[in-house]
């Protein structure tokens, strides 16, 4: 790497360690660096196709849009952290948006003959409610009962989904709006509000992203997710409550999807039981592209981030340049692939054999040869 | 066993040669110039601590890694491997330690992957199931082509894989630590196949850390240091010292107890304690065992693998629950207690495997020092970096860990320093108790030293310290005191001063041989291992009579072998293989003619003459005459009473041991009518040999059949040579009835029996040397 390029790099860290707060040193964003380098070369390449792209207006969108993937992949990142994976978390989302309409609908309690219309406050926490009780169901059948991730989640994933379909008989919600009498408005505020010409839902996903970089960065939980997911074995004989470490991190998740749900209905100001299918592949991919590694133990906050940033911005992109949604499909896979050959060529420490054998021996890797 | 077989083919040629072999990964200079040869069907072991390079030559010579400089000569000319593949065309193949075999295919799909034998119509199953089992007759193993390999022991895998080296014609064998997780037994089957190798000419280049035991196999060693050959030499000029001085290139010493201090109160107290096996088994891995630790004393458990210590560790630091007993920690119950709970109240364990227990690879030297102690350097609720890295600093100069820093990643360290980063982690929590399974595995002598320097100052500073090891020497370093497991029971408990022979002879894997030598007063004794553990080992059994047999043949002196009968011996005759012996001659040494004609007692007798064209001399008389009388008669006659008279004239006799239950082999062949066995069995007999009866303690037992039998009279076994061949489970109390009776001189039995009839005898009266 040349000096000019190395210079430029801290320079970018420096404003995103504006953006992202705390130590931001260059080896980190070196090691980061694909996801960002990657991010840069979209904004470039998109600015350059279209004249529409490279405007603050335009970013602030795509990043309204960023905030749905953002939070999921955050939920999903920690589970990802301590080796396990969440499919639930699109149809968590779907069914955690079902549920916010139908509070905002009113609650009838038939024997007392009275129509409950919580204010919406409530309803973001009880609906959050649904998505932890959602995710305390996955930890409990992963961690206790021993039903692998996958298996667990995926069958969370259906019948999340079902449920969502039944409370709403396969219709959607459309009067999210609530009525200044009832005292129940303002539910879409997240969705449309901005702060300081921010979204709300963007500030949501960055409050998020800023209380998981606390969590695992400075207190000891954080400490147990990374050692549970890098040798579950290992952290519970240092005295790491593994199991509670598991159940917590899927209920995290169901909270982050909950949330997504949230911006989501109140983006769209209407709340389907078919919101967010296939999101939870949308999440994984923002984690892995960020450098995550789905054996678990390394990731980060800041890489999940953006991750999602370069897939939201790809596929904004792409719609902006008037790209056929099918081709959308091909790049964003094609983005995925490149990012997870580029984590195993990461993290085998392997490098690209020397075409020549007489540079077989030259120093290009100076890792320790550990011997018997 | 331990001798080599005669005839080897011409050896001693050298077949692959290191010249000036040179390794370097970047800065780092793997190897320095090393110079050995490897002969021809001859073993080479290479010493050295961990990093001295031994498997970075080893991957060179089979052309995982290139050289830097220096040349490999094969059959004389010089070599260049690309990879391993272009190794193994020209015979060189390496088995890893850890064994790279896919344990849900069978052991023919295992030994042909890769290069499945395919016709037109699909692979050829039939073909690579008949060469797979050719090879397993080869390396005598009785292995099914057909078993899973998962359902192999360890050391049947080993041996799978030496069966794939072989099939593609490998002459030159790496092994790298081939008996790290054997058993003692597994480690004897290795070496007798290794002998077989070399007597075919296989070459072999044999890696261990287990000295005593390389020692035992090899004719070369090769000794590195630092990536330098410090000595080659045959094994004639070598022993051990030698080959540690070369390694370590001074003086080493594990230390001894510390002393000058007072100890304090019982910290830890173990009561009857019960830890059920893994796995759901029937049988308990720790058996109601009771050990009482105090603050600064040091516990040494030795015993082998599966004798319970690490169940024992686990149970104690609350991974394993207990099935009976209870553990107090300074008085307190921990029952119920989470590791977690456990680790702060001070009863800490660093575990066996620390790759799969102990680190968190991902992680880095400092995160993976202060895992168990995060709550000390929480401070509501954030960690505090300052406190941590205080933390990870004191513990590092503390532990004399050797590292570029708290950052540096978990796998830079050699295995000796990871070990100190394990057990750094646990002493960073301030124990009051550490236990530590296996605290030297797989680290150098120098490492070694320095870990256990690190445990006695633990023990001066009050705290009481319990590690497990299985090498004896380990024992005999720093401990006040040596407990010895075996089969979840402290079978013996001993002060610093021990023996390591007392040590070994306690653990129970002793020498059985010695054991059962010793207690009945045996001249000679075999214990054959018996893989499948069949009920009744007929086939080892079997083969190793027909050795013992074979090799008194073989001597060549005129002698009068008598001969018993039944399924074993039998065996025994059917497992040998045809050899003129004009000069010995067989009789059989007692009657057996009975009502079912389908058995023929006298086949081992006649089997034996036709085998080696010598003279048999049969009884041509009943096992049992119906009356007192009528055996006086029998025996009067001329015939019989030659037989008769040269039975107990032989020099040797061959018997087996019976059983008196219902299903004995007397009653199901007709000699003796199942209503008679029931008195017999009745009257307190237990076991039965050549027609006399004795009970649990060896006392022969007068009984109705006593006068009928036709055999030779007690008085007249007495200081005759007798050599049983005997074994299975169901025989355990009528073998050891017999050997009890003292009248045996010579025993071939299975392993398991051995064992068993050892434990009974130790049960009588169990060793203690406290």
């Amino acid at each position: 790497m040349t000096n000019p390029t190395a210079e430029k790099t801290n320079m970018d860290a420096g404003k995103l360690a504006g953006l992202f707060g705390r130590d931001f040193s260059l080896g980190r964003a070196l090691l980061e660096g694909r996801a960002f380098f990657a991010l840069i070369a979209i904004i470039v390449v998109f600015s350059i196709l279209s004249p529409f792209y490279f405007s603050l207006n335009n970013f602030l969108t795509m990043s309204s849009h960023v905030a749905i993937f953002g939070l999921l992949a955050i939920g999903m990142m920690i589970v990802i952290l301590t080796g396990g994976i969440d499919l639930s978390v699109g149809s968590t989302l779907g069914l955690c948006g079902v549920v916010s309409g139908f509070l905002m609908g009113g609650v009838t309690f038939e024997s007392f003959g009275v129509i409950l219309y919580p204010p919406v406050w409530v309803v973001a926490v009880l609906t959050c409610a649904v998505g932890a009780s959602v995710g305390l169901v996955n930890g409990v059948l992963i961690a206790y009962f021993k039903v692998p991730a996958f298996v667990a989640t995926l069958g969370l994933l259906y019948v999340a989904r079902g449920v969502a379909l039944l409370m709403t008989n396969g219709l959607t919600f459309n009067n999210l709006a609530g009525k200044p009498e009832l005292g129940n408005t303002g539910f879409d505020w997240l969705g449309f509000n901005r702060l300081a010409n921010i979204p709300i839902g963007v500030l949501v996903m960055i409050a998020v992203a800023i209380f998981f970089s606390l969590l695992l960065t400075r207190t000891a939980f954080g400490r147990w997710v990374y050692s549970t997911g890098g040798n579950a074995r290992a952290a519970e004989l240092s005295g790491v409550p593994v199991k509670r470490v598991q159940v917590t991190v899927y209920v995290l998740s169901g909270i982050c999807a909950a949330l997504a749900g949230l911006v989501l209905s109140s983006q769209l100001t209407s709340a389907g039981p078919t919101a967010g299918t296939t999101y939870e592949l949308t999440a994984i991919a923002a984690v892995v592209v960020g450098g995550a590694a789905l054996t678990g133990g390394r990731g980060g906050v800041r890489g999940t981030l953006l991750g999602a940033f370069v897939i939201g911005f790809l596929s904004d992109g792409l719609v902006i340049i008037g790209v056929s949604s099918y081709w959308q499909t091909v790049f964003t896979g094609t983005v995925i692939v490149l990012a997870v050959l580029l984590n195993s060529i990461q993290y085998s420490g392997k490098r690209p054999k020397p075409a020549k054998k007489a540079s077989a021996a030259e120093p290009s890797s100076p890792k320790k040869e550990s011997s018997a | 066993m331990n001798q080599q077989a005669p005839i080897q083919p011409a050896t001693g040629e050298v077949v692959l040669s290191a010249r000036n072999v040179a390794k370097s990964f970047g800065s780092v200079h793997a190897l320095k110039g090393v110079n050995f040869d490897v002969k021809r069907g001859e073993v080479t072991t290479l010493f050295g601590e961990n990093g001295a390079g031994k498997s970075t030559l080893m991957k060179v010579l089979a052309g995982i890694l290139t050289p830097t400089s220096g040349e490999i000569v094969l059959d004389g000319e010089p070599v260049m491997f690309n990879r391993a593949s272009e190794a193994l065309e020209r015979g060189i193949s390496i088995i890893h330690q850890e064994l790279s075999l896919a344990p849900n295919m069978t052991v023919r799909d295992n030994i042909f992957m890769g290069r499945e034998l395919s016709t037109s119509s699909g692979i050829n199953y039939a073909e690579e199931e008949r060469q797979t089992r050719a090879l397993m007759q080869e390396l005598e193993e009785d292995i099914d082509p057909l078993t899973p390999v998962e359902e192999l022991r360890l050391g049947q895998q080993q041996i799978v894989e030496i069966a794939r080296a072989l099939s593609i014609n490998s002459r030159i064998l790496i092994m790298d630590e081939p008996t790290s997780a054997l058993s003692a037994s597994e480690v004897e089957v290795l070496f007798k196949v290794i002998r077989d190798l070399k007597s075919r000419g296989v070459s072999i280049v044999y890696i261990s850390h287990h000295l005593e035991e390389a020692l035992e196999i090899t004719d070369h060693a090769v000794v590195l240091r630092d990536g330098a050959m410090t000595a080659f030499a045959p094994r004639a000029d070598i022993n051990l010292e030698w080959i540690v001085r070369n390694m370590v290139g001074d003086h080493f010493d594990l230390g001894s107890p510390p002393e000058g201090y007072e100890m304090g109160g019982v910290a830890l107290s173990i009561e009857n304690l019960s830890v059920p096996a893994p796995g759901g088994a029937e049988y308990s891995a720790v058996d109601r065992m009771s050990l009482d630790v105090r603050a600064g004393e040091i516990v040494c458990i030795y015993g082998l693998m599966g004798a319970g210590r690490t169940e024992l560790m686990e149970c104690v630091a609350g991974r394993m629950k207990p099935s009976g007993g209870r553990i107090l920690l300074n008085g307190q119950d921990v029952a119920g207690l989470s590791i977690a709970e456990r680790i702060a109240r001070g009863l800490v364990l660093t575990p066996e495997d620390r790759q799969r227990d102990g680190l968190v690879q991902t992680m880095s030297v400092g995160q993976n020092l202060s895992l168990a102690s995060i709550g000390t350097f929480t401070k509501r609720l954030f960690t505090s970096h300052s406190a941590e890295r205080e933390l990870i600093d004191r513990t590092i100069r503390e532990v004399t860990i050797k590292t570029d820093g708290a950052h540096a990643a978990i796998g830079s360290l050699s295995g000796g320093n990871q070990q100190k980063v394990v057990i750094g982690k646990m002493l960073a929590t301030q124990p009051s108790v550490v236990l530590l399974d296996e605290p030297s595995r797989g680290i150098d002598i120098g490492a070694k030293a320095e870990v256990f320097k690190l445990l006695s100052q633990g023990a001066r500073k009050g705290l009481a310290v319990v590690f497990s090891t299985s090498e004896v020497s380990e024992c005999l370093s720093i401990a006040h005191r040596i407990i010895v497991m075996h089969k979840g029971k402290i079978s013996a408990e001993f002060g610093p001063n021990v023996t390591k022979e007392q040590i070994m002879a306690a653990s129970g894997e002793v020498d059985l041989v010695q054991q059962l030598k010793e207690t009945y007063g045996l001249e000679t004794c075999q214990v054959v291992t018996d893989l499948h553990r069949d009920e009744l080992p007929l086939e080892p059994l079997g083969k190793a009579g027909s050795t013992f047999l074979s090799d008194l043949f073989d001597r060549g002196e005129e002698m009068l072998i008598g001969v018993a009968h039944g399924r074993t011996l039998l065996s025994c005759v059917t497992n040998i293989s045809p050899r003129p012996a004009p000069h010995v001659s067989f009789v059989s040494l007692m009657g057996g003619l009975t009502r079912k004609f389908d058995a023929n007692p006298h086949e081992v007798a006649n089997r034996l003459a036709q085998l080696t064209g010598a003279k048999a001399i049969v009884m041509p008389v009943p096992f049992m005459a119906n009356s007192k009388n009528d055996r006086d008669i029998l025996l009067g006659q001329k015939e019989t009473a030659g037989a008769y008279e040269q039975a107990a004239n032989s020099d040797l006799m061959l018997v087996g041991i019976g059983t008196t239950v219902p299903e004995a082999e007397l009653v199901t062949s007709g000699m003796v009518e199942a209503a008679e066995m029931e008195a017999i069995a009745g009257a307190g007999s237990v076991g039965e040999m050549l027609g006399h009866f004795f009970d649990a303690k060896g006392r022969p037992v007068e009984n109705a059949l006593t006068d009928r039998i036709l055999t030779l009279p007690l008085e007249k076994l007495r200081n005759k040579k007798i050599v049983a061949v005997a074994g299975g489970m169901v025989k355990v109390p009528a073998i050891k009835a017999v050997l009890e009776s003292g009248l045996l001189n010579g025993l071939i039995v299975d392993e398991h029996t051995a064992r068993a009839i050892v434990d009974l005898a130790r049960g009588a009266g169990r060793p203690q040397a406290h």
